[in-house]
């Protein structure tokens, strides 16, 4: 029980960063290596210990001002995918209608294929199919 | 009193006292009345509204 009092706030507040960047990166990296349940199980582990950390603290680990900073992040955060949007979705759009994204398209397709299916002739574009049936 | 006290007495954490007395952080009107409260004083003796640092 004296521990918990003994680790100062700063400490504590850099702890609690530090333990959900270690959680994020195990989880995301053993999920990489083909291990997630490991991944997802350390990840618990700090969690647990992180939101133990917090709750145990006898003051204030969190208060207005972060409350503020969040706020502020968040606003940010919407703003950047505000513009993200407005631009990259049209753009795509525009694209696609251009017929510059049917080459990637067409990859996307060739997983779906039925059995049976030509891969060569199922990833051509549209109008090149349409000669060849003529 | 050490800026803990006084973040302990209050409610915050350290880094907020220390972020007003360094003018980095404005409080919010609760923050700042239990502040006044706690010195047994008005707000207007601890906080000065200046146009300039609203923005």
């Amino acid at each position: 029980m004296n521990s918990t009092t003994t680790i100062s706030e700063p400490r504590r507040r850099t702890a609690w960063v530090g333990l959900w960047l270690i959680g994020a990166i195990a989880l995301g990296g053993l999920t990489g290596f083909d291990q997630p349940l490991i991944g997802a199980g350390i990840y618990a582990i700090v969690a647990l210990t992180a939101v133990t950390l917090w709750g145990r603290y006898p003051g204030t680990l969190f208060d207005e001002r972060d409350a503020g900073i969040h706020r502020q992040a968040s606003g940010y955060t919407i703003g950047v995918l505000a513009i993200i949007s407005a631009i990259v979705f049209p753009l795509l759009t525009a694209l696609y209608g251009l017929g510059c994204l049917i080459g990637v398209l067409g990859r996307q397709q060739v997983h779906s294929l039925p059995r049976g299916v030509s891969q060569s002739t199922h990833s051509r574009p549209l109008f090149s199919r349409i000669n060849i049936e003529k | 009193m050490s800026q803990g006290d006084l973040a302990e007495a209050v409610g915050v954490t350290r880094q907020t006292i220390n972020s007003i007395e360094r003018e980095r952080y404005n409080p919010s009107l609760e923050l700042a009345f239990k502040l006044a409260s706690h010195f047994d004083c008005q707000i207007e003796e601890i906080f000065h509204y200046q146009e300039n640092n609203n923005e």
